[in-house]
């Protein structure tokens, strides 16, 4: 190997260790966060239970109603 | 409202660890984190072995969210206990207040570096947007918003493991009894769910 290549490899390998610090997310200390109701429905609709609308707390909770009696095999 | 709560059936569990397997998938949980594990009691003993899968019970008198120093945790109003992760600090007294050990913590290098406390969400999330990429990355996925149930408790195999409405589960279990005849413990259950004992093993309870 060149001694070229090498100088460039080790200024290479030094500043990614030494720039490797500045990926780092800041972290501020906030306030807990005010979360949404899990009725109002999520942002990715492509997802979403067939069925009831996001939005409307009485559909959502007959939803989960029949979700939760699809656990119980001895009603099917 | 609904009072979201885990049933695990350990007469039905057959330790396969598929609810483990789902839960780490679904919320993309990584290595040295388990939100959910499977315990298997009296391991070898013919007749007396006994699985059961544990996570978060979502305690109606969570001591995570008492000890908390930070105030990181608050509960929805479907009884789902949360957290804030840009809150947290790691500093892990909810570990040792825990008494079902749900509370992790992600590690990573030599020195063992702890970071923020990660725990099952019931699927529900945190308290970015509902099904936001934010949300995503920090806690997983959120069914609940979607109209679904914890995907440990829907793939259950067995129906070993029920998560919903507290009514909804226990009325599911009671039938299971009546028809079996026997394994009517319900395993935590007292403990994340009953009236505070003053530290003595709740009623009825295995834990």
């Amino acid at each position: 190997m060149k001694p070229g290549v090498i100088v460039a490899l080790a200024v290479g390998i030094g500043t990614a260790l030494m720039v490797s610090g500045c990926g780092e997310k800041p972290q501020t200390a906030t306030q807990r966060k005010v979360d949404a109701t899990a009725y109002s429905g999520s942002t990715v609709s492509g997802y979403s239970e067939k069925g009831w609308k996001p939005g409307d707390k009485t559909s959502w909770e007959g939803q989960m109603r029949e979700r939760n009696k699809g656990q119980n095999e001895y009603g099917r | 409202m609904a009072r979201m709560k885990f049933i695990c059936d350990a007469e039905r569990c057959i330790e396969c660890n598929g609810c483990v397997t789902a839960c780490k998938a679904e919320h993309d949980v990584p290595w040295g984190v388990n939100r959910r594990r499977v315990v298997t009691l009296n391991d070898g003993v013919v007749g007396q072995e006994r699985s059961i899968s544990v996570a978060c019970m979502h305690c109606s008198d969570a001591p995570c969210m008492a000890v908390c120093p930070v105030d990181c945790f608050y509960r929805t109003d479907d009884g789902v206990v949360l957290h804030d992760k840009d809150v947290c600090i790691g500093c892990g007294y909810c570990s040792y207040a825990c008494p079902f050990g749900a509370p992790q913590f992600p590690t990573n290098g030599t020195f063992g570096l702890r970071g923020k406390m990660d725990k099952c969400t019931f699927c529900a999330g945190g308290p970015e947007a509902n099904g936001s990429a934010a949300e995503n990355e920090k806690y997983g996925r959120n069914r609940l918003a979607e109209g679904k149930l914890p995907v440990c408790a829907e793939m259950c195999s067995t129906k070993a493991l029920l998560g919903g409405d507290g009514d909804i589960v226990a009325d599911i279990f009671r039938t299971r009894v009546l028809s079996r005849g026997k394994g009517s413990e319900v395993w935590g259950w007292g403990t994340a769910y009953g009236k505070p004992t003053g530290g003595k093993p709740a009623e009825g309870s295995k834990a």
